[in-house]
């Protein structure tokens, strides 16, 4: 029986040195659990070398993400099949070299929506964080920050400057401090202003994301009371939504009529 | 196909192969340096902030999200719980450890740790940076979720982003390459960006190594080694300790859960199977490849309650199994799943497995070995250092798990305290201007190598890695660490100066990077083989096939590590026992 094979597509590019991106074909021996990493680290190995980025290889740590066969995954457990399969770097974002793409537009977004604590009262003197937002606020931390995402937003109308739209990652932080007690900004007022008018409430972000799934949650731990908690992007959404209607900073859409606002725990697909 | 004899690497006998661009190296001048963005690092940058010193943050990996940090279980000691599962004084604390790090631990340092655990209001603390505990009421914390990976990313992104917002510099993917010092002071360090190629020069009146761990180092199983942790934990920060001249100790001391070998994506990982020395149902889950659960033969190995459960003790376990030919081809034991994760905390990686790569743990045993996850048996201490954090090396500070494995965010907040008071009351020292060109030149003289028989670093790499695999992992003896410590010194002097790197380039050269690292590896590696060595008994996680019992009567004591006229000189001393008597610590031992 002759071993089956991968052709391994790779996008390969480096702007100090190619005029433009182009493609190669690797060859590789096909075995079962075969992973994307595994065959970058292959071909970084055996044929040549090759820039890419990954750290816990468990879907954890958000490091290596890039386009499969045209779809947004993390390389580490997405498998491959014997046959083909397109490698490109994340779509969207400036290419640095070869899979390495400039995310620190995103990042410097991230940050500059403050999602730290947003407090002048004394912490000793807190609010009781109830344990339903606890849970939700739980959910939103376990962002990796792998920016799936903001390749198949469509509200951002592929503008990674954010100058429209924050983005689906950078959204999630605003509502993890609107839903937080101990937070004094007002975070309603805020997502407004960082366009969250244009979010249609596709879905398209839960659909991508890692964390966005039923599965991620796990049992209950044996450590302490709360096991995995997961993310629900259209709830985070359509909480802040619905908080911006109330207060008027936001007009009822009309294309949104027949949209109804899935309950935490539903599934989206 | 392959290109022949890439993966050996190419010799040319072109000069123009010879001349590589070489960067201008750009000085920072601050009070502070902190090498190392985890937990610890990033802890001691906000205490040092906290207290008017400017500070530096240099991390290898991508902010806040690389390491062990990215992927910690971020174990703080929050003493408020309602609930602890450790004990309340700090008596009860000490005593703990004792225990745990079967009496070897450094009293001094243990008293001051679990002292300073109920100083710091360290619940009120984290939630300062953005994070949160679950509170019964304002002043009663009943839960504060304490891991990353198994939980959330709570700690490492709140705290990065308490940093940020102090608009503390941090110089991310950037790798030091070595400490600056004048007349035995340490002055600062050297980093490259591997970003972008450039050469960083750092002037510091305090230098904190706040590294992680080695996990990097063990083994080689497809596109890991047998660990959770991040590539970037290659033991840079014990590796620049060393060469500083500052003193090591304990370094035979690993932590192992046992990890799943297969498939190799996910070996080592959280998505692969798992069985933890802690968990309840370890006896339940891990079995000979005949499906027996040979852990449950053994009384005191049948329930981790038990003190007398030990990691030595199941290391020792699993050792018999593969030495009498029940392991599995890969040389491990196996782990059911069916009988083990139906009540274990890990089985949403395993579900994860299944969803993504079509992996069922499930569906037979998979083998596992105890992996690396720290080393130094997360209580004992690695970088020797006094109750402030300083190494014997006037101006350097350790903490993290090159300096202490256990709970980094406590030490870390000491290490920055201290250093910030130093600072405050110094002026910065002169460096030798020559010095930083002297590294530099060292580095970048890497991309040049053009020798006769090329190997690329990741051959060099891999076969220090294998060394953990076969040598220091499970059976530890005599001679297979004596063969060990010749086949490094033959790496170094063989293998090293063959070293070739096929890409010049200087933006995200991934090759260069291990390069650098590779050089740190086998030092690394060389520490943990000669303590492992010096140490003839078996305690905690170190196991020794040829000395399995522990010995009370000789080995009350540590293994230091120094340099000495460039050589490595290892060294045993006894305890630093200031309050229990050795004798009283035989009494104490189960």
């Amino acid at each position: 029986m002759t071993q089956e094979k991968v052709f391994a597509k790779v996008f390969r590019y480096d702007p100090a040195t190619d005029g433009k991106p182009y493609y190669k074909i690797y060859e590789l021996p096909w075995k079962p659990y075969l992973s994307v990493l595994e065959v970058l680290v292959k071909i970084y190995e055996d044929y040549e070398d090759i820039v890419f980025d990954y750290g816990c290889r468990a879907v954890w740590c958000g490091r290596c993400g890039m386009m499969v066969n045209g779809k947004p995954v993390l390389a580490c457990m997405t498998p491959v099949k014997p046959g083909e399969i397109t490698i490109e770097p994340l779509k969207g974002f400036p290419v640095i070299r070869d899979m390495i793409v400039d995310r620190s537009k995103v990042k410097a977004k991230l940050h500059s929506i403050m999602p730290y604590l947003l407090r002048q009262q004394p912490m000793e003197e807190m609010p009781v964080v109830p344990m339903a937002t606890y849970e939700k606020m739980c959910g939103i931390y376990r962002c990796t920050e792998c920016l799936l995402c903001y390749t198949v937003c469509p509200a951002l109308k592929d503008d990674m400057k954010l100058a429209r739209f924050a983005g689906p990652a950078a959204m999630l932080r605003i509502g993890m401090r609107y839903y937080d007690p101990r937070d004094e900004g007002d975070r309603v007022a805020q997502a407004v202003k960082e366009g969250l008018e244009h979010c249609t409430m596709c879905g398209k972000c839960h659909k991508v994301c890692y964390m966005g799934m039923e599965s991620a949650r796990g049992l209950p731990s044996i450590q302490g009371p709360p096991g995995l908690f997961y993310i629900d992007h259209l709830a985070v959404l359509g909480d802040l939504r619905e908080a911006a209607e109330e207060r008027g900073l936001l007009l009822p859409k009309k294309s949104r009529k027949g949209a109804k606002k899935p309950k935490r725990g539903e599934s989206v697909a | 196909m392959p290109k022949k004899g890439f993966t050996e690497g190419v010799h040319s006998d072109k000069e123009e192969l010879k001349c590589v661009d070489v960067p201008i190296p750009v000085v920072h001048q601050t009070d502070v340096l902190i090498i190392g963005a985890g937990m610890a690092g990033m802890t001691a940058a906000i205490e040092a902030s906290d207290r008017g010193a400017e500070v530096i943050l240099v991390d290898k990996g991508p902010f806040a999200r690389s390491g062990a940090s990215g992927i910690n279980w971020g174990h703080w000691f929050i003493t408020e719980l309602e609930n602890p599962p450790f004990p309340k004084t700090p008596d009860g604390i000490f005593g703990w450890l004792m225990v745990w790090n079967e009496g070897i631990g450094n009293q001094k340092l243990m008293r001051s740790l679990a002292e300073r655990i109920f100083e710091e209001k360290r619940a009120l603390w984290t939630e300062n940076t953005g994070s949160l505990c679950m509170r019964k009421a304002p002043d009663q914390v009943e839960f504060v979720p304490n891991t990353s990976a198994v939980y959330n990313a709570l700690y490492p992104w709140m705290i990065g982003e308490e940093v940020k917002r102090r608009g503390i510099p941090v110089f991310e993917r950037n790798m030091v390459t070595s400490l600056l010092s004048h007349s035995g002071v340490v002055v600062g360090a050297t980093s490259v960006d591997i970003k972008t190629g450039g050469f960083n020069v750092f002037r510091a009146k305090s230098v904190i190594v706040a590294t992680g761990p080695l996990g990097w180092l063990y083994g080689w199983y497809g596109v890991s080694a047998l660990t959770p942790c991040q590539p970037e934990c290659t033991g840079d920060g014990h590796a620049l300790l060393y060469r500083a001249e500052a003193e090591l100790q304990n370094m035979e001391f690993g932590h192992g859960e046992m990890y799943g070998l297969t498939p190799p994506t996910l070996a080592g990982s959280l998505g692969g199977a798992m069985a933890t020395a802690s968990s309840p149902d370890i006896a339940d889950s891990v079995c000979n490849k005949d499906g027996e659960f040979f852990l449950k033969q053994d009384s005191n190995l049948s329930d981790f309650k038990k003190v007398t459960f030990t990691y030595g003790s199941l290391y020792k376990a699993v050792n018999e199994q593969i030495k009498s030919g029940k392991g599995g081809p890969n040389g491990g034991v196996f782990f059911n799943a069916k009988t083990g994760w139906e009540k274990n905390a890990w089985r949403p990686c395993l579900v994860r497995a299944k969803e993504y790569l079509g992996w069922d743990a499930c569906a037979e045993p998979v083998e596992v070995m105890p992996s690396l996850y720290t080393y130094g048996n997360s209580s004992l201490i690695q970088a020797n250092i006094n109750e402030n954090n300083e190494t014997n090396v006037p101006g350097l500070y350790a903490t993290g798990m090159a300096g202490m494995a256990f709970d980094g965010s406590t030490w870390g907040m000491r290490a920055g305290r201290e250093a910030a008071k130093r600072a405050a009351g110094i002026e910065q020292e002169e460096i030798d201007p020559q010095q930083p060109i002297r590294e530099r030149d060292r580095v970048y003289g890497i991309l040049e190598r053009n020798p006769r028989n090329p190997l690329r670093p990741h051959v060099i790499r891999h076969r220090v890695q294998k060394l953990a695999t076969e040598y220091i992992a499970l059976d530890r003896n005599d001679k297979g660490l004596r063969k060990c410590i010749a086949e490094i010194e033959r790496i170094r002097k063989e293998d090293y100066p063959r070293m070739w790197v096929a890409s010049k380039k200087h933006t995200w050269n991934r090759e260069f990077l291990e390069a650098l690292e590779t050089e740190f590896m086998i030092d690394v590696q060389e520490m943990i083989a000669r303590s492992a060595l010096m140490r003839t008994e078996s305690r905690s996680t170190h196991y020794r096939s040829d000395y399995p019992d522990r010995d009370d009567q000789n080995w009350l004591a540590n293994v230091y590590i120094k340099r000495v006229n460039g050589k490595m000189k290892a060294e045993k001393r006894p305890v630093v026992a200031t309050e229990i008597s050795p004798e009283k610590i035989r009494g104490m031992l189960p």
